[in-house]
């Protein structure tokens, strides 16, 4: 992303010069309003969406705090405070739901997250075009099955008359016990994601190292730096700010992994390892038609997510990154 | 041929011998399972029984899959509105999210508003019930706009295409300003062609997004005629999914065979592992092939 | 008849409730021969459409009794009329039900669809929502408030304040189809009593929906016969050692699922389906001791490896699948998916239907479904629109031999069909394409239409027959019963006992562990439940 090796910055007004000089004063609101009124012009549109198509559904929140009945309406049903709060947070099953989503989410930033920055090394560093092609054409397929697919796949490989079983009972070796073994649901998660979505996940890095000025590379070469110190000094550097952009965003995601393809498999694990927080919330609300509760999780998911947003911004303005805002 | 540049080293064997081993391991976790999805395609379903629900490889391939399910019009009429709905809301959702992405890299009045409205749109996304009172009160159910505007902009996409315009050195915008450019010259004349990377890549993101919908499709279209085709895949791929319960095992079974079930996956990737390799360049360059000079 | 005399003490109280519409066909139904009397004069609760069988083709292996299907092992040659008149006026009627199978050809080129139209008198706008969604698209449409003229729904499912929605929105069918006055509607008037009850009643005990009937056995055991042969009635232990015998490390007896489980083992023991009455008081399944006996039979079972490890991991197609490449000797599945099931196997090995295993000291059931698969609600209109949308749902309801029947469930002839050498019809290669869909809520009672597999047909038919004087219907479900706590907790609950089902099943815990859950169970609402149903009993007529 940034051309020179220094940090990409804002660009910010002239600092106050100490001294006898005048500060500049800040002109009023209406000279920037005007100053700045194409750029609001090309804010509007994307603003009128986020009114129009998320902040007025938005207002459908309140549901979390009524016994919601989608036919009674918005308007009339019945106003029960935290009640459905309460409900949700005396519930074991809950916090174990929860747990388990952290969990599984923190395996997740451990080990899937940095795979596709690996995974975009890699194929940065190969030399011969024709070998990096092929290889991207072909890595991100996997990313278009559906979990269903992906899951019945995992299945056919891993099951008692699958094939990693067959193999060991072909060499002699000693069968494992894969499906439905609560303790390997959560490694077994990881590794589906990585499977289907590492290669996916290699565009924005690739987009990412695709800025990066080769005679930045040439220059330290000649300077004498050899492959690790050119790695460390010229392509990290390049990384950095979207890596550290992406982190962030998840982080504000982590209560979130993807109902599909926990429901998939829920029923065969067992709840106490595979219950996660949405498909909690489909157990107890949706499919009761309890909308209200569903939608009271999704607002303890928006209240962390919102919460570790602004703590892993703070931390990354400390590293002297830009964020997701400042 | 490789085209190692001056200033870089003769790799070691070991480093090459260890890349291709990892390449090629990649690669085949990857394409045996895809190989096995268009085997199964391709298979009858005979072999497809023998073989526990997957065939690596059909004894005797035959299109007779593909025959059945494009003969109906479904699939195809599908395809067409899913292209349709992804070229227009691709579109559209570059458009509006590029300005917006681009003005909130720049110093503006309110801009950290909007970011901090737009993060909050990120950990709070609209629900399914409210979504729909909306759409319908904006007079849009059953209209193919309803599959694009409820999801015209992505946080997520907002948020890189900003990040890549903020690495945009100041100098060029100085530049820029004394040659007397506005705001939005800037950004057609300057911004954008600097980005050719990230707006394939977003671009890329919602195509695919648009591409894989279906579930706006069907809660706001009334008309199955108007399905896109994620809709009709997931009817295939749940078919074989009966829920167990008195009453609905007294039901006929209304059943796909695996066959068919990924014919229509196949059929489903097919535009998308089509229309991939032509963005590709756009956002791929190796170390040798150089950045954009000032 | 002194106790229907219309006296004037009777008549202020039915005015005062405000429910004279409703009690008046209740108090003449009630002076008429055949029909359920009215329960009193408080809350008058509709009496049932009075059945009237339709005249139809005689069936070839006809049921006995309601819990067996009719089979016919050749189609007939002469096709009777159903309908008189064409049931539409010409306006437009929408109908939103669900579907599991591809949408079809829009109407506009649709040959069926346009057939169907001209036939019904209609135009009909079929809104087709993929099954897994359905749930959320009624959820979005009840909300929205723009309700289609007719509305398919599960049953027994009950989004929350399903009887408001009910008596608020839908109409009240009562004044045409309670007790006599469904004669107008012969088609309907022939849908068994069975499946009238099993829909209950709404808001002031009037009747707001039309059944989609079933028989009663739904669900079958199949066997591979070469693997698990025929040695007559199978004791406990015998069919334990037979699934032993024939498990090896790459084949086994059977694959276990929490309903299944329910089906065979559990209705083998004797526990009641679902739910026992007892003079009224209403007794869990789950809180019984025979249901306790048959999950630890299971649980042995499970141990000595007899059922398939990866059973929770199974979806029913790849339980198919496996049957017929013989990795499972047995698959417990739906009654209609055995002769699909027989075309994919080739005769590689009989397939056949096996009676439970009989535990000693125990009568054993076999548990069926209630005969109403889905329940077809009308928007609140006039009553004329509301008897005209009845007369297109009696036309739909038209029986098996009729034109009628044959144009819904084939469509037209030489397009969607041609017609094999024994007159039976042969679907072509457009037929599928051009399938409105309705044909899962039409057809009355469905017989089984034998003549592709008529083998399968007659086992199938004796083997109901055999099981027919054991068949054990869910009382709550059986009689339209409801609970508030069931509509609102009901799935949670469900989802508890299926965990704690699989995990002493599988070994996972111990059987212990079911006894909490139980206890859990009845705190967490299902006592309440059982009393909710046992005073919705006590107030049917």
């Amino acid at each position: 992303m940034a051309l020179t090796q220094t940090r990409p910055r804002r660009p910010v007004r002239p600092a106050p010069a100490t001294g006898a000089a005048p500060r500049p004063r800040r002109p009023g609101l209406w000279r920037r309003l005007a100053r700045d009124r194409v750029l609001l012009l090309m804010l509007a549109p994307g603003v009128a969406y986020f009114l129009i198509f998320e902040y007025l559904p938005m207002v459908g929140n309140v549901i979390a705090f009524q016994d919601y009945v989608p036919f009674i309406g918005l308007a009339d049903s019945e106003w029960v405070g935290l009640a459905n709060f309460e409900r949700m947070f005396t519930d074991g099953a809950f916090w174990n739901a929860t747990a388990n989503t952290l969990v599984i989410s923190l395996l997740q930033l451990v080990f899937f997250f940095p795979a596709p920055i690996a995974l975009a090394l890699l194929l940065h560093s190969l030399t011969r075009d024709v070998v990096r092609r092929v290889a991207q054409s072909v890595l991100y397929l996997p990313h278009f099955l559906s979990w269903v697919i992906v899951v019945a796949l995992f299945q056919q490989v891993l099951s008692s008359t699958g094939l990693v079983n067959g193999l060991l009972g072909d060499a002699g070796l000693h069968t494992v016990h894969i499906l439905g073994n609560p303790d390997m649901f959560k490694p077994l998660v990881v590794v589906q994601v990585i499977w289907k979505d590492a290669g996916w996940g290699t565009i924005i890095f690739l987009a990412a190292l695709s800025k990066v000025d080769e005679q930045l590379y040439e220059a330290s070469a000649l300077d004498g730096a050899g492959p690790w110190r050119r790695f460390w000094h010229v392509t990290m550097p390049s990384l950095r700010p979207i890596i550290v952009l992406l982190l962030i965003l998840r982080l504000g995601d982590i209560l979130t992994i993807g109902f599909e393809q926990m429901f998939l498999q829920r029923d065969a694990f067992g709840p106490e390892a595979a219950e996660v927080l949405d498909t909690f919330v489909y157990f107890t609300g949706i499919i009761n038609g309890d909308y209200g509760y569903a939608t009271a999780a999704g607002l303890f998911k928006g209240v962390v997510g919102g919460l570790l947003i602004y703590a892993a911004n703070r931390v990354a303005h400390w590293f002297g990154e830009q964020g997701v805002y400042r | 041929m490789s085209t190692r540049p001056a200033w870089m080293e003769r790799p070691r064997p070991v480093t090459v011998g260890a890349k291709g081993l990892a390449l090629v391991t990649l690669m085949a976790l990857v394409l045996v399972p895809m190989l096995v999805v268009v085997s199964t395609s391709l298979a009858s379903q005979q072999e497809v029984d023998a073989g526990g629900g997957w065939v690596l490889w059909p004894a005797r391939p035959s299109l007779d899959a593909y025959r059945e399910i494009l003969s109906g019009g479904v699939v195809t009429r599908a395809l067409a509105v899913s292209a349709v709905v992804t070229v227009g809301g691709t579109a559209l959702s570059l458009f509006v999210t590029a300005m917006l992405a681009y003005a909130l890299s720049r110093p503006v009045v309110g801009g950290r508003v909007v970011m901090l409205m737009a993060l909050v749109v990120f950990i709070l996304p609209h629900a399914m019930i409210p979504t729909y009172l909306v759409v319908k009160g904006l007079g849009l159910l059953n209209t193919l706009p309803a599959l694009i505007l409820p999801s015209l902009v992505s946080v997520f996409n907002l948020v890189v295409m900003r990040g890549f315009f903020q690495g945009i050195p100041q100098e060029l915008y100085d530049a820029a300003q004394i040659d007397g450019a506005g705001d939005f010259r800037v950004f057609t004349r300057l911004v954008l062609p600097l980005s050719k990377a990230v707006v394939a890549v977003v671009g890329l993101f919602y195509a695919v997004g648009y591409w894989n919908a279906f579930f706006s499709a069907i809660l706001y279209l009334q008309d199955s005629s108007r399905w896109p085709i994620s809709a009709i895949l997931r009817l295939y791929v749940l078919q074989g999914n009966a829920i167990e319960s008195q009453e609905n095992l007294a039901n006929e079974v209304t059943y796909a065979p695996q066959t068919i079930q990924m014919a229509v996956l196949v059929l489903a990737m097919l535009p998308i592992v089509c229309v991939y390799p032509f963005l590709q360049r756009h956002f791929v360059k190796g170390v040798l092939t150089g950045a954009i000079k000032s | 008849m002194t106790e229907h005399t219309v006296s004037r003490r009777t008549l202020f109280k039915a005015l005062g409730a405000g429910g004279l519409v409703a009690t008046a066909p209740a108090l003449l139904a009630g002076c008429g021969s055949g029909g359920e009397a009215p329960a009193g004069t408080g809350g008058a609760q509709a009496p049932l459409p009075t059945f009237a069988a339709v005249s139809r083709a005689t069936p070839d292996l006809p049921a006995g009794s309601e819990a067996v299907t009719d089979v016919y092992l050749s189609y007939p040659g002469q096709l009777t009329a159903a309908t008189t008149a064409k049931p539409g006026d010409g306006s437009t009627v929408r109908f939103m039900l669900d579907t599991t199978a591809p949408p079809p050809v829009p109407m506009g080129q649709n040959a069926w669809w346009q057939a169907l139209n001209a036939a019904l008198g209609v135009t009909l706008e079929l809104n087709l929502t993929p099954s897994d969604q359905y749930g959320d698209k009624f959820a979005v449409v009840m909300a929205g408030g723009d309700l289609p003229d007719l509305m398919f729904i599960d049953a027994f499912s009950f989004p929350p304040r399903f009887e408001d929605f009910v008596a608020s929105q839908c109409h009240n069918l009562s004044e045409l189809i309670a007790g006599d006055n469904i004669a107008q509607y012969p088609n309907l008037a022939g849908l068994p009593t069975y499946a009238w009850r099993a829909l209950g009643r709404f808001g002031d005990g009037g009747l707001y929906s039309v059944p989609v009937a079933r028989t009663l056995i739904s669900n079958t055991l199949m066997v591979n016969r070469a693997l698990l042969a025929d040695g007559g009635q199978w004791t406990r232990e015998a069919f334990a050692g037979a699934l032993r015998g024939v498990s090896s490390g790459s084949r086994w007896g059977l694959a276990h699922s929490p309903f299944w489980h329910d089906a065979i083992h559990s209705a083998a023991h004797g526990a009641p389906n679902l739910w026992r009455v007892d003079g009224g008081q209403f007794t869990s399944a789950y809180a019984t001791g025979e249901y306790r006996a048959a999950l630890e039979f299971a649980r042995e079972l499970w141990q000595t490896g007899a059922y398939h490890p990866d059973s929770l991991s199974l979806t029913s197609a790849q339980k198919q699948t496996l049957f017929v490449n013989q990795t499972l000797a047995g698959n417990a599945d739906g009654v209609t998916a055995a002769a699909p099931l027989a075309t994919r196997i080739k005769g590689a090995f009989a397939l056949d239907f096996a009676a439970p295993y009989q535990v000693s000291g125990v009568t054993s059931g076999w548990f069926t479904g209630a005969g109403a698969f889905g329940r077809i609600l009308l928007k609140k209109t006039t009553k004329e629109r509301a008897a005209m949308l009845l007369r297109l749902l009696d036309y739909l309801a038209a029986p098996f031999g009729s034109r009628e029947y044959e144009l819904i469930r084939y469509g037209v002839e030489g397009t969607h069909f041609t017609r094999g050498e024994a007159g039976q019809p042969v679907k072509t290669d457009a037929a599928n394409a051009q399938n409105p869909g309705i044909v899962k809520i039409s057809g009355g009672v469905p017989p089984y239409e034998g003549w592709l597999s008529p083998d399968i047909a007659r086992r199938l038919h004796a083997w109901q027959t055999e099981l027919a004087p054991r068949a054990l219907k869910d009382p709550a479900k059986s009689n339209g019963l409801r609970s508030a706590t069931a509509s609102k907790s009901g799935a949670t609950l469900d989802n508890l006992v299926k965990d704690a089902v699989n995990a002493v099943v599988t070994g996972q815990k111990p059987v212990s562990h079911w006894d909490d859950t139980v206890k859990k169970w009845r705190a967490d609402g299902g006592d309440k439940i059982a009393e909710e149903y046992a005073a919705s009993l006590a107030s049917q007529p």
